[in-house]
């Protein structure tokens, strides 16, 4: 019975490949890296031009270079605490802060998701309490975690833990909670024990979800881990920003906050490049980016 | 056809089943007595919404009925179990699992072991015609498709009875012809107990050995009439065309809520 190709022609796909559906293919995805020197140029217009145009109107003199240094001077800037090291040493910190916090946000987080997602006990007895602790922004808990833990790393840590916890909590519990009943049902139906549904269904249902919580958990740490380090650390991109515009350096501090952005990019496209590996079988991650 | 005094694969006894939501109680299934020979072929038929689903569902042990009780070799039914395989009309695949690993999970979970889950889902693969898509997930398949993986997964668990919900109403005519007749070639095969769920007559008479129909909501069996044409068959042969007129009629008598002359095929169960 080797019909099954003929039907998935049929089955609307025009061309004769196997699956109808098709594999998706990075050539199906209009920006793919395969487009090579043409697609890198195309994503490129925009963060050249808006430098481009910056420049010009500080030459110009259409900007205040102390509001608003231009590029130049910020790439001078760059240069100075690049080669003398400072630079390297607040990123090193920040990035120690930002892989630990995100790391203690995933371990405490996700298994928190799953229990209060899973057991509607929980999920009763926590309801209340999140709701009031998830609309307090990080910066609100600054404070707190001066008293707590001191000025450095740990402060910065727990902002960071806490930025990305929130995220990563809320997707997670969606993720859980909203689990198709049917995969249930046909899990059962196939012998699964009740034991076994957590970890063979839930879970692997609920993964897509997980991920967008981490993405998102990861995308709002940056918040968290900056306003520690102005506040209460010595070190780290943070405290670069805040020093500079103490010791008047508009130009370090722009050139802080594209550390922040390009800390953040990387991260980000990390995160993506896994969920990619990960979750191969789920549409909705595989489309977009 | 059917050996009446043989002692029935799957019994339900006054099966009836009341819905609560929101306060409010929606009669979905009606009393219902059936008795389903081992190695029958039988098809619930009735227009959507009379309950056949429910029906299928307190079968299957996922829904309790709210009165009466449903046996399998005479042992009452309290939940769902492995030797009773469902398909549903919307594939119900993991998606996170290769069609290999889908047909293995039965297999797998039951703690038959890796080698044996994986020749056994190789055989079934092999038999519903996907050779060659072992890895491809579920999306990356057609409907027709999927509904093999899904017909193949619950094999790879030699249930004793399947219990099938509509599984081709999402396809497409052709793609369901294609199927319908594959699953009755592999039936031929085996000849396990089906409980088969439609609402296309040309489908209840295409694979049944006796059809169920039942009325518009709440539902209740109105006739069981069997179909004695050897198979396969031809759906355009005389017989067929005043079986499907006779079908056709009972259904849409239950739909308008009209009362049409009893039927010489009609044979009333209660
Ligand atoms: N879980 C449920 N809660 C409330 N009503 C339901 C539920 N499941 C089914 N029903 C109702 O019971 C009736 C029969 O449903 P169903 O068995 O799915 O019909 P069919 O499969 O024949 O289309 C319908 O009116 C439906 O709305
Ligand atoms: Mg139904």
């Amino acid at each position: 019975m080797a019909v099954a190709v003929q039907e998935a022609v049929r089955d609307g796909a025009p061309s004769a490949a196997p699956p109808a559906d098709g594999v998706p293919a990075p050539s199906r995805r209009r920006w793919g890296p395969r487009r090579g020197l043409e697609t890198l140029l195309v994503y490129l217009v925009m963060p050249v031009g808006l430098l481009a145009l910056w420049q010009i109107a500080s030459d110009l003199g259409w900007i205040s270079a102390y509001l608003l240094p231009p590029p130049s001077r910020a790439a001078t800037g760059f240069w100075e605490i690049a080669t003398d090291g400072t630079l390297w040493l607040h990123v090193k910190a920040s990035l120690f802060r930002s892989i630990a916090g995100f790391l203690i946000a995933t371990s405490i987080a996700v298994p928190l998701g799953v229990l209060v997602g899973w057991s509607p006990l929980f999920r009763r007895l926590s309801h209340i309490t999140l709701l009031l602790l998830i609309p307090i922004p990080i910066t609100a808990w600054i404070s707190i975690a001066i008293v707590w833990f001191g000025i450095g790393d740990a402060s910065a840590v727990f902002l960071v833990a806490l930025g990305a916890a929130v995220p990563i909590l809320i997707n997670t519990i969606h993720g859980v909670e909203w689990v198709e009943p049917i995969y249930i049902e046909a899990a059962r139906m196939l012998g699964t024990g009740p034991r076994q549904i957590l970890w063979r269904i839930v879970l692997p249902a609920a993964l897509p979800n997980i991920f967008t919580g981490l993405r998102l958990g990861l995308r709002n740490s940056w918040a968290g881990l900056v306003v520690a380090e102005m506040i209460g650390a010595k070190s780290g991109v943070g405290y670069l920003i805040w020093d500079a515009r103490l010791m008047m350096r508009s130009d370090l501090v722009i050139v802080g906050m594209m550390m922040v952005g390009v800390l953040g990019l990387v991260s980000d496209q990390t995160m993506s490049w896994l969920g990619h590996r990960l979750l191969r079988w789920h549409e909705g991650l595989s489309r977009n980016d | 056809m059917i050996d009446r005094a043989a002692p029935a694969k799957i019994r339900a006894k006054g099966v009836a089943k009341t819905f609560s939501s929101e306060g409010r109680d929606v009669v979905a299934l009606q009393p219902v007595d059936l008795a389903v020979a081992e190695g029958e072929f039988v098809c619930i038929l009735g227009p959507s919404g009379c309950g056949k689903s429910t029906l299928l569902r307190i079968v299957a042990g996922l829904i309790a009925p709210s009165a009466g009780s449903a046996t399998l070799d005479g042992r009452p039914i309290t939940g769902p179990g492995p030797e009773r395989g469902l398909v549903f009309q919307e594939y119900a695949l993991f998606p996170w699992l290769t069609v290999m690993q889908n047909v293995m999970y039965g297999p797998l979970v039951r703690g038959l072991g890796r080698r044996e889950a994986e020749r056994r889902a190789k055989t079934q693969i092999a038999r519903v015609g996907l050779e060659g898509f072992e890895q491809h997930f579920p999306r990356q398949l057609s409907g027709g498709m999927k509904q093999r993986v899904g017909i193949a997964r619950v094999w790879a668990n030699q249930p004793d009875v399947m219990l099938m919900d509509e599984p081709f109403g999402a396809l497409d005519a052709i793609t369901r012809n294609i199927l319908q007749r594959d699953l009755l070639k592999l039936w031929l095969e085996e000849r396990h107990t089906v409980l088969f769920v439609t609402h296309s007559v040309d489908e209840a008479i295409f694979l049944a050995d006796r059809v169920v129909v039942m009325s518009a909501r709440p539902g209740r069996i109105t006739a069981i009439v069997p179909v004695e044409a050897p198979r396969p068959r031809d759906l355009l042969a005389p017989e067929s065309i005043t079986l499907k007129a006779e079908l056709t009629r009972l259904v849409e008598d239950q739909v308008m809520g009209a009362r049409g002359e009893p039927s010489r095929l009609r044979e009333y169960v209660n």
